[in-house]
Order: structure tokens, then C-alpha cells, then sequence
């Protein structure tokens, strides 16, 4: 049996913005939960994007914590509302990192009166960043290399206290 | 050498990968998001890896060369490559990104010259090894047959 060939992906780019939906699978607990995931290794990112979209997932990508907050705000400013469900934010991008994307977004929240969740992805080990995570405005944190169940407990723990 | 053989083959060198500390369970996480709509992810999403190293590895060096090292830059690339690494289950590589974060907070010049040394040794081992098993699974199925389902109890 040959492995099916697949349309080759031109890694040599920038990561661009894309908005990708998941195959019909059985088990979906991600269905029409939006995500905005802000990731700066291509790695990491292949395997967050594959994580969510295999679950029911909708993900926008982008490449850092300045073009995440774009995002947010153009969404703010034109539809007063966030668009997307929750935000995935890498700590570590080089060109704004997550603590700075997320204290920025919520300066932009204040005039509308909106509070989306941010989940930081970060790979220190517990502890670590928590008070830059708080005092940035992030509301939970996971690791980098996504792990399902943790992710789906963290959205069920956002969905139960709203 | 016939299918059955080449398959043999894999399993003993894919066992040999984590008995030897290359990999780590992670690396099997990654093989749980293959399926048919993405038959060739693992190796892509390692490919991507490939990428980024060779590009932080660039940055490693160059920022140890300036006059005035910057130890938090040379940190912050440190965790992201024990990050990208961690995600791909390239275990040794990981470890050596651990023991290179003590020498930046030391602020030790020399060490950390040592360090990305041995993170690059590392991390070239694990590549050779990963391309020699990526080559095998294409012959595999040139061959006309399929991956086997690894199971590991150890």
C-alpha cells in the first residue's frame, strides 16, 4: 500500500495567515471553537494546528505577539466583539513576546467591555513565569507541545466559570 | 531485501532511537496525530524542526561571537530550541539545552561556547538518525509494504 501523496507544503515561507478547518472526524470536542494561535517555530506550530484541527478545531494562525494583536484589535474596532474564542499565545516569540501581546490586548479590551481567554503556551516547567503570566493578563497556561487532554480540561474549566 | 526484512529493520532501529535516549515518548505522541488525512506528518512536522534549529543554531552562534555576550538572548534562544526539541521528542538534544541555561545564567562565555558545541553535536546525531529512519519508511513503502505499529513495552 503506498503512503497517498500529499500537495507539498512550501515550509520555505513565512507562515501565513490561514484559517483551516478540521476533516469529519468522530470525536470532536474542539467543534466550532475558534482559535487564535500566536507561534513563532513552525514545529511547534504544525503540531499545535494539528492538535486542535484534529479535534473540530477552527484556527487562524499567525507568526507573533504583534500580529495577534492586529488581529484582536481590527476585530474589536470593527465588530466591537471578539471574533475568535480563544487565544493560544506562545511566551517566547522574538518580535513581541506573549506577555507583552497580552497585557496589550487587554489595555485594547477596556473600551469594550470584553474579556477573551488567553492561554499561554510556555515550556517552563509550573511555576516558573506564573506571576509575569498573571500580571500580563493571561488566564491559564499549558505547554508548549500541546497536550490534548490538558487543553480540553482548560477549556472546560474557562467554559464552566464564564 | 525483501519487505518483511526492511521492516524488521525499522523496528529494531525505531526501538534502538529510545532504548539509546535519542527519543523520548513524546516522539510517539507526534505519530498518534498521523492518520490518513495527514499520512506524512511526522515528518513534516520534523522537517519544520530541522528548519528552526538550523536557523537557532545560526543565532546561538552569532550571538556568542559578539564582544559582549548577551546572556538573556543567548537564553532566550536556548529555550526555544529545548522547546522545539522537547515537542519532537529529541530527548538528548533537550538535555543538553537544560545543562546550556546553567552556563547563561552563570554568564560563563566559555562554557556556553561548550555548550552549543555539544547542543549542536547532539543535535546532528539526532538528525542523521531521523533522516536514516525516514529513508527506511520510504523504502518500506516503495517496497509495497507498510510502517509497522510500534509497540514499545520497556
Amino acid at each position: 500500500m503506498l503512503a497517498s501523496k500529499q500537495e507539498p507544503v512550501d515550509y520555505r515561507r513565512p507562515l501565513p495567515h490561514r484559517e483551516t478547518e478540521g476533516p469529519d472526524k468522530t470525536s470532536r470536542p474542539l467543534v466550532g471553537k475558534k482559535f487564535l494561535v500566536a507561534k513563532d517555530q513552525k514545529a511547534l506550530t504544525h503540531i499545535a494546528m494539528k492538535t486542535l484541527t484534529h479535534r473540530g478545531a477552527t484556527v487562524k494562525l499567525c507568526g507573533n505577539g504583534e500580529e495577534a494583536l492586529d488581529l484582536v484589535r481590527n476585530d474589536l474596532v470593527t465588530h466591537r466583539k471578539h471574533r475568535y474564542d480563544y487565544i493560544l499565545m506562545d511566551c517566547q516569540m522574538l518580535i513581541m513576546d506573549g506577555f507583552e501581546a497580552a497585557r496589550e490586548i487587554r489595555k485594547e479590551e477596556k473600551s469594550y467591555d470584553v474579556h477573551i481567554p488567553i492561554i499561554a503556551l510556555t515550556s517552563h516547567e509550573q511555576g516558573e513565569e506564573t506571576r509575569r503570566m498573571i500580571e500580563a493578563g493571561m488566564d491559564h497556561h499549558l505547554t508548549k507541545t500541546l497536550k490534548l487532554d490538558r487543553l480540553l480540561e482548560t477549556i472546560t474549566s474557562i467554559c464552566f466559570f464564564k | 531485501m525483501e519487505v518483511g526484512q526492511m521492516q524488521r529493520q525499522w523496528v529494531d532501529y525505531t526501538k534502538s532511537l529510545f532504548l539509546e535516549g535519542f527519543l523520548d515518548g513524546q516522539f510517539l505522541q507526534l505519530q498518534q496525530l498521523q492518520d490518513e488525512s495527514n499520512p506524512d506528518f511526522v515528518v513534516e512536522v520534523v522537517s519544520l524542526f530541522f528548519e528552526d534549529s538550523e536557523k537557532l543554531l545560526n543565532d546561538l552562534t552569532r550571538a556568542l561571537e559578539q564582544p559582549s555576550v548577551d546572556f538573556k538572548r543567548v537564553d532566550a534562544h536556548v529555550h526555544q530550541f529545548k522547546g522545539s526539541s522537547s515537542s519532537i521528542g529529541a530527548q538528548r538534544v533537550k538535555n543538553a539545552c537544560i545543562a546550556f541555561r546553567n552556563f547563561c545564567e552563570e554568564q560563563n562565555t566559555e562554557g556556553c561556547i561548550r555548550c552549543v558545541q555539544q547542543v549542536k553535536q547532539e543535535y546532528y546525531l539526532v538528525k542523521n538518525k531521523l533522516e536514516t529512519l525516514f529513508a527506511m519508511e520510504q523504502q518500506i513503502v516503495a517496497a509495497g509494504g507498510s510502517i509497522p505499529i510500534l509497540e514499545l513495552s520497556f
